[in-house]
């Protein structure tokens, strides 16, 4: 039984690589990617964002015929979100010895209750969308390559107050680690930069209404609006903002990084700023071959959370050409002490370079929706 | 001024789209006595195929199909058109097999429908939303009154919701048929004596439900701009909500009652403290306190759920080729003591087990989850099987074991006072005891306003609560830590021993669980199972043989939620973390659903049902058909619920009854 | 021979005492005003022609329906008002009308559930199955397969209720009721849809329940069957009664003829 379970695991993965790589043949060392993310309920389509991103990383990897021998394999998990099933994920990857990282993760909620098992069996994690402070240091296996929310939310903040100039600012968070993380740095910052906060009101990811927290927002006549959430929220905020005449400032977390936000926001979203640390509009060409690429396979564009499982793609593969030319073969803790050592990995989110504690180094930029695209924000944070 | 007219304008274009699927709901109840959960995935499917309408092209099944594009104005029709043929064919192939069956069975195949559509939807349209394409109404210049403004989207919503209803007025009042269905709603049996085309009129009544779901479901989509495949679950809650509220069954109470709840959200969400985190606790806190007060609704007249004769979940066996194959199976276990056929149970999975557990850690994990389950299931398993009440709440006593050993020992004991938390493991022992009792008692409140009610209502009452549970849990951040969860909790230890590995938290939770069926099999197995079962059978005739059926129905509450508090407690901590992610309605449903997998009412049903259940997900992940569709775990548990509620409801082992006596 | 009613009121004790009782359900007066009175070891037959509410009137002393006005009393203690449970565990035990038995429960399970308002076990002593517990289950086993046994239902009782004949299922439901060792015992037109020997057969079980000193209320649609079982008859009719005596009286009775025998031609 436990063969079968393995011949079938087996059969899945050769499936997987199949459809990503033509010429994977003689390959030396196969690399196995766990996956894990929400892909079913109603926060799908996030883990589906990066599931995509991640797919599209390995099928250019594996295309490439000077790797170094190293291939990449996927095999999916679905956690729906729930950190019991995060649990169960995080046992089998551990236990199916094929497995050398595990990737994905779309709730830091997810990753935390998985967090003593993986590190028990000291499999590296590479996670690309979990930004609670919680998981700095929660294992010497544990890396991320996005901002922690405490980072972002305090870049936010003093951005709205110093560069933007805001002084009555409103704040609507998303009721979960993600949106209170960021927008307790936020306020923070904007507070000793000067700004003051009028109001600050929470929502369930997955709420639709806005009209009321936002009518009571006009009342108060801010000039900023800061939103601590997901582009999906973010876009109705935006539309109903019009809907009832309120006329302000969006400033947007890095979960607004989406081309649909614009398609769902419309025209209201218009103005709106976010950060992220993936500028779709730039000129360089990595970027413009990655949004190119992403558009040809998936019909759609790609936003901030496929291009982080992107980047998380190429940086694994640079830790595992340095493991396997380092120790000849790519195992668990020779992939984790690679990490350690790579050093700015390029992509289109910017450079890679983990702290010990498991963070990205790096910044945001800011940039603004003008005519239904994303373009670099007039102003920066120096 | 201004922000109080917003806010009016607000809450009754929200009341409106309520207003129109609570009408759904009602026409439907009014005539069958059921609640078609299935009305919130039309309501979806409606913003879905009106979005497809209109674009020029689509991705169906991942793959670019061009569409139409058909205007707004013929789209609309459309879509409502297709939505109500599918009603017709939900009430047709699913439902209408099921008419005679004891009540609890279309509930559930009602809601396993909900679930396969749901999953259905994101297999086809994905999992991002879709955007809703512009068409006149949205690209007219909203109106001005003083600071307020209403927009064309809003006023249409408005004014098609008011005529709409009108229409259905007068269609109900003044037509043949509408006349039929105020009779069947009056007497389904008298009306078909009469000769009253019942079928027909049960028929009319799912096409026209559909189609005001479509339309609610369009409206929504244009308001907020989106489709999605999850959409339709919470405004379908509150549409059954707002049907109760007006008393269900009737058509106008409906109306009030949805813009009773826009305008409750609304202001409630305006003023109460936190009051936009807990805008969806609002309704269910107002459905609660008025089945508390006026359980027949604002403008109901008589209470629902009169007595009825048939059972709430007795089935009869039935006849089918499927059921000749599986009788076989059960057959074999036909005349043998069920406690014994419990323990077999249990043995049978461990023995199955010890296979796996052993040497892989992984299969351990597995098992474990089988065994919090099937304790889950068994403490529910009291509840719905034994005494035939449907609770879709359940998962709050989970809930409700989990967060209180969690904070005891994480914020209270290790943060509060800085006690190491080893020195007092055997605290977790006491914890489970603590955490049932505490679940029971919430049982006990829990029950007491269902009392008065039976079958669908407590059903929405129980899922209001565990809703509200979870929303507490998920907002009332400096208790619960909210949605970033306890972490840290120490695995359960013997004296300073950890049984924290996947082998020994396995036989931990097997002693658990042994324990557990034991103590429930001495319970079933005295007068407290006859009369929970006695009740099941015939409220009535059991009230005249002498038992208080209020008292046993709080005596089930408590009895399933003390073990789901146990579970709670062994739950948390054997995965050391716990948020409010993990005690979701989806879960609820998923319990129940693994008892009518087994066979309800049975001792080893509960746990068959887990474990084929749980290990059937873990295996399905390695199928290359699943690797690419994950949501379609789920459709096939929809889809096999169905089926087995119409062809086996007794569940896979439910054939031979439960002896009710001590031996 | 000196007629039964008029015998009996000698000995003045009466079990049941109805005064004055009334039920209007909206405008429509289902019962009138009813005083009966009932004697102990009395067989007293309740006739009168379809909705005439005989079954009303049953419901309304176990119960089930809430009086308008009037009270009872059983054994000189009110129990209009109370809940359908307690007046069970006062000692009135009722059949239905409609069959409405334990369908999934087994026979001798049926019967045990007639036991019970015996039961005093605490949680403690079912899950530590302390003696006591152990005792009073087997005692009431005990009582109920007596009962079975003496509606020759004793080799049948381990099946499922609803695998019985109908008429077993008729003798079912009174056994159930036995088993609560009632006072009184209500029997709402047991021998309904029964052949001729079932009639036969059921109807000597109530003759000897009522010969050991048991009361009954027997509602049955056909003076013929209550003539061979109750020596005192009532007749409702527009929920009034309209006559009350022995069944040769009652069936001489004019206003009876008109009403109830008249009207069915």
């Amino acid at each position: 039984m436990r063969k079968a379970f393995r011949y079938m695991t087996a059969a899945a993965a050769l499936a997987a690589i199949a459809s990503f790589t033509a010429s994977a043949a003689g390959a030396a060392e196969e690399v196995k990617i766990g996956f894990t993310a929400a892909l079913s309920g109603d926060f799908a389509a996030y883990g589906e964002n990066m599931q995509r991103g991640l797919e599209l990383a390995i099928g250019e990897i594996n295309a490439k015929s000077d790797n170094g021998g190293i291939t990449l394999a996927i095999t999916t998990a679905d956690d729906r979100g729930l950190p019991s099933d995060g649990v169960l994920i995080a046992q089998r990857f551990c236990s199916d010895e094929t497995v050398d990282i595990v990737m994905g993760y779309s709730f830091s909620s997810v990753a935390l209750a998985a967090a003593t098992i993986i590190n028990d069996c000291q499999l590296p994690v590479l996670a690309s969308a979990v930004t609670s402070p919680d998981l700095a240091g929660v294992s010497p296996y544990f890396r991320r390559n996005v901002l922690t929310d405490a980072v972002q939310g305090e870049l936010a903040g003093t951005y709205a107050a110093k560069v933007l100039g805001a002084k009555r600012i409103a704040a609507l968070n998303q009721q979960d680690d993600y949106g209170i993380g960021g927008t307790d740095a936020f306020v923070a910052a904007a507070k000793a930069a000067g700004a003051e906060i009028l109001s600050r009101e929470a929502y369930v990811l997955g709420t639709k209404d806005f009209k009321t927290q936002l009518t009571s927002i006009k009342a108060q006549t801010p000039d900023l609006l800061w939103v601590g959430g997901f582009y999906t929220e973010a876009a109705k905020i935006a539309q109903q903002a019009r809907q009832i005449g309120l006329d302000v400032q969006i400033l947007g977390s890095d979960g607004l990084l989406s081309p649909k936000l614009i398609e769902l926001g419309g025209a209201s979203i218009d103005g709106t700023i976010l950060y992220g640390m993936f500028d779709p509009s730039v000129a360089k060409p990595e970027v413009q071959a990655f949004v190119k690429a992403y558009k040809d396979k998936y019909g759609e564009e790609p936003n901030a959370w496929a291009a982080l499982a992107y980047d998380a793609g190429y940086t694994l593969n640079e830790a595992a050409k340095l493991a396997a030319a380092k120790n000849g073969k790519v195992d668990r803790v020779g992939l984790n002490a690679a990490f350690a050592e790579i050093k700015a990995v390029p992509g289109v989110t910017g450079p890679t370079t983990f702290q010990e504690n498991g963070n990205r180094e790096g910044t945001v930029v800011y940039l603004q929706v003008k005519d239904g695209k994303f373009i670099l924000a007039p102003k920066q944070l120096n | 001024m201004d922000i109080l007219l917003q806010f009016f304008i607000n809450a009754l274009m929200l009341g409106a789209i309520y207003a129109l699927a609570a009408v759904a709901y009602t026409l439907v109840y009014g005539i069958l006595e059921m609640i078609n959960f299935a009305f919130g995935e039309l309501f979806m499917f409606g913003a879905f195929l009106v979005v497809s309408f209109m674009l020029p092209q689509v991705s169906l099944f991942g793959v670019m199909v061009p569409m139409p594009g058909l205007p707004f104005l013929l789209a609309a029709p459309l879509a409502i058109f297709i939505v109500a043929g599918m009603g017709y064919l939900i009430e047709r192939c699913a439902y209408r097999p099921l008419r005679f069956a004891p009540r609890l069975a279309p509930l559930i195949t009602a809601i396993a429908v909900s679930v396969a559509l749901q999953n259905l939807a994101q297999s086809v349209w994905g999992a991002q939303e879709l955007a809703y394409p512009s068409f006149f109404l949205l690209e007219a210049k909203p109106i001005q009154i003083g600071g307020a403004y209403i927009s064309m989207v809003e006023i249409a919503v408005i004014v098609t919701a008011a005529v709409v209803m009108t229409a259905l007025h007068f269609y109900v009042k003044k037509t043949r048929m509408g006349r039929a269905m105020r009779a069947a709603a009056q007497d389904v049996e008298a009306a078909a004596l009469m000769g009253i085309p019942v079928n027909r009129v049960i028929a009319m009544a799912f096409i026209i439900g559909s189609g005001l779901a479509a339309l609610a479901g369009i409206f929504y989509g244009a308001v907020y701009l989106f489709a999605h495949p999850h959409m339709g679950f919470m405004p379908g809650l509150k549409a059954m909500v707002a049907a109760v509220l007006g008393g269900i069954g009737n058509i106008r109470g409906a109306m009030l009652g949805g813009i009773v709840l826009g305008f409750a959200e609304t202001f409630g969400a305006a003023y109460l403290p936190n009051g936009s985190a807990y805008r969806d606790a609002i309704a269910f806190g107002i459905l609660i306190l008025l089945l508390l007060f006026r359980p027949q609704g604002l403008l109901g007249t008589r209470l629902p759920n009169r007595l009825a004769d048939r059972g709430a979940m007795a089935f009869k066996g039935s006849a089918s080729a499927i059921d000749a194959g599986l009788a076989r199976l059960s057959a074999f276990f036909a005349g043998r003591d069920l406690v014994r056929y419990a323990s077999w149970g249990i043995l049978a999975v461990v023995a199955v087990s010890v296979f796996f557990i052993f040497p892989s850690p992984y299969w351990a994990r597995v098992f474990v989850f089988v065994l919090i389950y099937a304790l889950l299931a068994s403490g529910l398993n009291i509840v719905v099987g034994f005494a035939g009440l449907l609770d879709l709440g359940f998962v709050a006593f989970w809930a409700v074991g989990s967060y209180f050993t969690s904070i005891l020992f994480v914020e209270v004991l290790a943060k509060g006072y800085g006690v190491d938390v080893s020195s007092v493991w055997w605290l977790f022992y006491v914890n489970l005891l603590l955490g049932g009792g505490l679940a029971a008692l919430f049982g006990m409140m829990l029950g007491y306003p269902t009392l008065r009610l039976r079958g669908d209502y407590l059903a929405i009452m129980t899922l209001g609560f565990g809703e509200i549970i979870r929303l507490v849990a998920t907002n009332w951040v400096d208790l619960t830590r909210g949605p970033m969860g306890i972490r840290g909790i120490p695995v359960p230890s013997l004296f300073g021993y950890k049984l924290g590995s996947p082998v020994q938290l396995y036989l931990l939770g097997l002693v658990l669980l042994a324990l557990a069926v034991f103590l429930i099999a001495l319970m079933v197995r005295s007068y407290l199972g006859r009369a929970w079962v006695a009740i099941r059978e015939d409220e009535a005739a059991a009230e005249a043989m002498g038992i208080n059926t209020a008292r046993y129905k709080l005596y089930a509450y408590s009895a399933g939620g003390f073990f789901g508090g146990v579970t709670g407690v062994f739950f948390a901590h054997s995965q050391q973390y716990i948020s409010p992610l993990s005690f979701t309605l989806f879960e609820n449903i998923l319990i129940l659903m693994l008892i009518v997998l087994g066979g309800m009412g049975t001792l080893a049903g509960p746990i068959i049902g887990a474990a084929i259940w749980v290990v059937f997900l873990e295996v399905a992940r390695d199928m290359p058909f699943i690797q690419q569709h994950p949501e379609l775990r789920f459709m096939a548990l929809g889809v096999l619920l169905v089926v087995l509620m119409i062809f086996r409801p007794q569940g896979l082992l439910g054939q031979k009854r439960q002896p009710l006596m001590m031996s | 021979m000196p007629d039964q009613a008029t015998a009996l009121p000698l000995d003045d004790k009466v079990l049941l005492d109805v005064k004055g009782v009334g039920r209007r359900f909206g405008g429509l007066v289902a019962l009138a005003n009813l005083d009966v009175a009932i004697r102990p070891g009395e067989a007293l037959g309740l006739i009168g022609p379809n909705g005439a509410g005989k079954t009303t009137f049953f419901n309304i002393i176990a119960g089930a329906i809430p009086v308008s006005s009037g009270s009872i009393h059983l054994d000189g203690e009110q129990i209009s008002g109370l809940s359908p449970d307690r007046i069970a565990g006062k000692g009135i035990a009722r059949t239905f009308q409609n069959i409405r038995l334990f369908d999934e429960m087994s026979v001798l399970e049926n019967v045990l559930i007639g036991r019970h308002r015996f039961f005093r076990a605490s949680l403690f002593g079912l899950i530590f199955r302390t003696k006591k517990a152990h005792a009073e289950e087997n005692l009431s086993k005990e009582v109920a397969r007596q009962v079975l046994e003496r509606v020759g239902l004793a080799d049948k009782m381990a099946q499922p209720a609803r695998s019985l004949s109908y008429g077993d299922q008729r003798r079912l439901e009174i056994a159930r009721a036995l088993a609560l060792e009632p006072k009184l015992l209500l029997l709402d037109e047991p021998m309904a849809g029964m052949n001729p020997t079932e009639k036969a057969d059921l109807s000597r079980l109530i003759v000897e329940l009522n010969r050991s000193g048991m009361t009954i209320l027997l509602i049955e649609h056909d003076m013929k069957a209550v003539m061979g079982i109750s020596k005192r008859v009532i007749v409702l009719h527009h929920g009034e009664i309209i006559a009350d005596g022995s069944p040769d009286a009652v069936r001489a009775d004019r206003t009876v003829i008109d009403a109830y025998l008249g009207r069915r031609g």
